[in-house]
């Protein structure tokens, strides 16, 4: 699949970036959203990715390695983007309620939101390539730019400081207060 | 919750987090940027040096012609936009335009934004019960127009100036919100019924800093928000639901942080966060997280009723530098947050000098008490018997400790109070105001810490 993908992006063809966006944009935006904690910037990091693979798709030398590269450029990207206060986007109506039925029953977003912002983005970088793409430590590495051993500290590292925020963590998950029935 | 279990659940909390944003990018969006795109290197070279080769011809037909210079540039660069000619009726009543419709304006001191200005508009003769009035707004040399809101018929008698009334002039007044986009030279029109009655030309200047003028209670629609408006950390100065207001408990504000896709914040007892979507007009909150944290029955009332709101807005709108949300019978008014003074806080030793406690002053005991509040997002300190140490983040205007700990032996019983004070305040976020020298951290529940600076005056303990 990836053989055919490549060789329409070095053919220059429009639909392969259509398939490019369908088959791996989900994935490099959680990566940077992960990095960036901001949707917005990584949606422009999204963008900016796919449109590096349509110009430097010729310095790809093997197509079974797109995604790797394809994330590695994401975390590039991310890491070297300046982030911007806030900006906001429209957001499909539909789509609020859909993203929040998603939270997990035993760790808050809420609190796992507060505890991934207080890891520097470089460290965000490894968990979201290792645990949430699953690439393995030594394409993490190379993505991030760090050694083998550095990356593992770092997992290590990250792991432990969620889990000590999160365990003590006295959020539950709950509604809002409903209208009472009158 | 066994190890393994909660490492499975972080992990399958860290794939749903990382998820949750949706992602807009289209592929028509994304070929736009593709074939849009600033021309590649080689061509933006051949464009720079096309480019240069025209202002060296530019700057060689400017010295040929520099004698006539002032006769050729010089009426229509200090004319700018040509303004229409103010007449004045009685002490201070100003019109423009004409010819029987005449506009209430300064034309050189209307400022761009999105909230419009307010103008009276005087038709002479005046138009019948039945005709309809409009006015709009067309950039110089454009066609697009924009429409003001309102049109709302007013009384004369009502219009004054300090104490004095504007002046008995003929015909029927009307009130218009007249929004201008873009800062320039603007034709203002009015018509009856849509045709013209009178025009004249005003420049818009840049927005300015201060509140745009606010339209009146009986506006049909607040102005879309902008993301520029809406963005950042606001706090709720008033509210109602069906009626009835939102009770605001003293020490127990309640805010709303704008933060990518999220809205998180804090409720008067809880933090809250939850998914927005909107449009610029509609909007909708999804599901709401909260801590449950129980607080005094007064403080549950403003927050309970605070959330319930919050459930049934479905519109956006900002007005007089303030975001208004509103729908269900619900509305919420907010007032922006400016962010804590950090650079006059960070990286320096404070000295505890008192606590505080709903406007109660209790002295500082025991060994000095320290706090130092670090750029690189560490706290450190002492409770005056345990050491500190953590990090922090900013939310709006508050200093959130992400981490924090207190290390040493258990306070003795007369050091207790203070370190469970210290603790509970820097431990539960604070806002950090700098009054008279002296560092002045404010927690939930109106309590409090007072420093001031490591070696300034005091007693050291």
């Amino acid at each position: 699949l990836n053989d055919r993908l490549v060789a329409d992006l070095r053919a220059r063809r429009p639909e392969a970036l259509d398939e490019l966006l369908d088959r791996y944009g989900r994935e490099i935006h959680a990566v940077a959203y992960m990095v960036l904690r901001n949707a917005a910037d990584a949606e422009e990091v999204t963008a900016d990715t796919l449109l590096t693979a349509w110009r430097k798709i010729d310095q790809l030398r093997d197509a079974d390695r797109l995604r790797p590269w394809l994330l590695r450029t994401a975390t590039r990207l991310a890491l070297r983007r300046r982030t911007r206060s806030s900006p906001l986007r429209a957001l499909p109506l539909e789509s609020a309620g859909d993203v929040a039925d998603r939270a997990s029953p035993l760790i808050t977003r809420l609190a796992l939101g507060q505890a991934l912002d207080s890891l520097p983005p470089r460290m965000r970088a490894v968990v979201a390539l290792h645990h949430v793409a699953g690439l393995s430590v030594a394409e993490t590495a190379e993505a991030v730019g760090r050694s083998q051993n550095t990356v593992k500290s770092q997992l290590r590292e990250a792991l432990g400081r969620l889990r000590e925020e999160l365990a003590d963590d006295r959020s539950v998950v709950s509604h809002a207060p409903q209208d009472e029935p009158s | 919750m066994t190890s393994d279990r909660f490492e499975r659940e972080l992990l399958a909390a860290l794939r749903d987090e990382a998820y949750s944003a949706p992602l807009l990018l289209s592929a028509a969006g994304l070929r736009e940027r593709v074939f849009h795109q600033p021309r590649r290197p080689a061509a933006a070279a051949i464009w720079r040096v096309a480019a240069a080769f025209m202002i060296v011809v530019a700057l060689a037909g400017l010295l040929v012609a520099a004698p006539r210079i002032p006769a050729l540039i010089g009426p229509a660069a200090t004319a700018g936009c040509q303004v229409s000619t103010v007449t004045r009726h009685g002490s201070w009543w100003e019109e423009i335009g004409g010819e029987r419709a005449f506009f209430h304006a300064d034309p050189t001191r209307m400022y761009a934004g999105p909230n419009g200005w307010l103008i009276h508009v005087r038709f002479d003769p005046a138009p019948s019960a039945e005709q309809r009035v409009s006015m709009w707004a067309q950039p110089a040399g454009h066609d697009d127009r924009v429409e003001a809101l309102l049109g709302e018929a007013v009384d004369p008698g009502n219009i004054y100036r300090f104490d004095e009334p504007a002046p008995p002039l003929p015909g029927a007044w009307y009130l218009f919100q007249q929004p201008f986009p873009a800062p320039g030279c603007w034709a203002i029109s009015a018509a009856i019924d849509g045709e013209v009655a009178g025009t004249a030309v005003v420049e818009v200047l840049p927005p300015r800093h201060e509140t745009p003028p606010a339209p009146s209670a009986a506006t049909p629609r607040l102005p879309d928000a902008t993301p520029f408006e809406i963005a950042g950390s606001w706090r709720l100065e008033s509210g109602v639901v069906d009626g009835r207001p939102i009770p605001i408990v003293p020490g127990h504000r309640i805010t709303l942080l704008f933060d990518g896709h999220r809205v998180k914040g804090f409720a008067g007892c809880n933090s809250y966060g939850a998914d927005f979507g909107t449009d610029g007009r509609r909007f909708q909150v999804g599901q709401v997280g909260m801590t449950l944290i129980g607080c005094a029955a007064p403080v549950m009332a403003s927050e309970t009723a605070y959330l319930q709101a919050l459930g049934r807005i479905g519109e956006v709108g900002a007005l007089d530098g303030r975001l208004v949300l509103s729908g269900g019978g619900a509305q919420l008014t907010f007032v922006r947050l400016e962010e804590a003074p950090l650079d006059e806080i960070v990286d320096r030793t404070w000295v505890l000098e008192s606590l505080t406690r709903d406007g109660v002053t209790t002295p500082a005991v025991g060994d000095r008490a320290t706090i130092e509040i670090r750029s690189d997002g560490t706290l450190a300190g002492s409770t005056g018997s345990r050491v500190l140490t953590g990090r922090y983040i900013l939310r709006g205007d508050e200093i959130l400790a992400t981490e924090l700990r207190a290390d040493g032996d258990d306070p003795p019983p007369a050091l207790a109070r203070q370190d469970e004070h210290i603790v509970g305040v820097i431990g539960d976020g604070f806002t950090a105001a700098v009054q008279d020298g002296q560092l002045v951290l404010t927690s939930t529940g109106n309590v409090g810490l007072v420093y001031r600076p490591d070696g300034g005056a005091g007693v050291d303990r």
